[in-house]
């Protein structure tokens, strides 16, 4: 359980960190081409994407939710993250909080990677249950085969796909 | 492997013979699974014991030490407890699906995505069971993925 749960926040740690550079990047190089970007400020970003793997445990991992309580976790998760970069940007001077449209471009792209982080995680659940329907179509057709008492004449039969 | 079915006449008891050189690990799962598959289990409801088939339960789940057996419309007790039930039907259709919930694979009608990489199995019946994280990869392994 321990080593899913790992495995789980490492998936999107590792999410997160390739977004929030990817955004770096992209800022840079829009705002401010020639500026070079510290180790300190890369170290910064692996401490944050660490911090804000953490809300992601919010989602109860063993049970089933309603559309409600989904969409309240989905709320406090994503004031958590907002509160999380929001605190530790003003920290490390990633933008002015007096400059509203710094705090803006903060906003916008704190919405556009829990946007992406969001999409990638439920389009690789969603394949996945594809995949898994499509098995199960089969699993219901051997199930349906089975519990049917066919009349078999005697017959061979090499290598049972099921 | 050969696998040959023949037909026998309605008054002659069914019969599985195996033929073979030596009985190896694969083969002994498989004579397990056959007997669990044919075995009845014994559940209770009030005062009254009842056998049933367990290609007719659709779950079983633990609730405050308690593990109840899920048919389609009725729930039954059983006394086993969900790892035991695990245990005994670990090569038929069942699978564990979280801390709670053993469920009958053959009754899930289809699987859809939940939140944190979970999945949600919705069931022949209309109820939807979870399937935690953690028990996903034995889903898939049960369905050949």
């Amino acid at each position: 359980m321990c080593r899913r749960k790992i495995e789980f926040l490492f998936h999107i740690f590792s999410m997160i960190t390739s977004c929030m550079v990817i955004a770096v990047a992209l800022f840079t190089t829009v705002i401010n081409p020639t500026e070079r970007i510290l180790s300190t400020t890369l170290w910064q970003i692996v401490a944050v994407a660490a911090v804000l793997t953490v809300p992601s445990l919010i989602y109860p991992w063993d049970r089933s939710m309603g559309k409600a309580e989904i969409a309240v976790r989905t709320v406090i998760h994503y004031v958590l993250v907002n509160v999380i970069v929001l605190v530790s940007g003003r920290m490390f001077d990633w933008y002015s909080a007096e400059d509203a449209l710094s705090v803006v471009a903060m906003l916008v792209t704190i919405a556009v990677i829990f946007a992406i982080v969001s999409g990638i995680s439920w389009s690789k659940s969603a394949k996945d249950a594809k995949r898994m329907n499509e098995r199960l179509k089969g699993y219901a057709k051997k199930a349906v085969d089975n519990s049917g008492a066919p009349m078999y004449n005697e017959s061979v039969c090499e290598d049972d796909p099921y | 492997m050969k696998i040959t079915i023949q037909d026998c006449p309605p008054e002659a008891e069914e019969e599985i013979i195996i033929r073979c050189r030596a009985l190896d690990e694969s083969l002994l799962k498989m004579i397990y699974s056959l007997r669990a598959g044919r075995e009845k289990l014994t559940v209770s409801r009030g005062e009254r014991i009842f056998q049933v088939q367990p290609s007719d339960i659709y779950y079983f789940e633990a609730v405050d030490n308690k593990v109840f057996a899920y048919m389609e419309k009725e729930v039954f007790d059983t006394r086993s407890k969900l790892y035991e039930l695990e245990k005994q039907l670990e090569n038929t259709d069942f699978f564990r699906a979280s801390k709670s919930t053993i469920i009958n694979l053959s009754k899930v009608k289809n699987i859809c995505p939940a939140f944190n990489g979970r999945f949600e199995a919705c069931m022949e019946n209309g109820e939807k069971l979870i399937v935690s994280r953690q028990y996903v990869p034995g889903l898939k392994k049960k369905l050949g993925l």
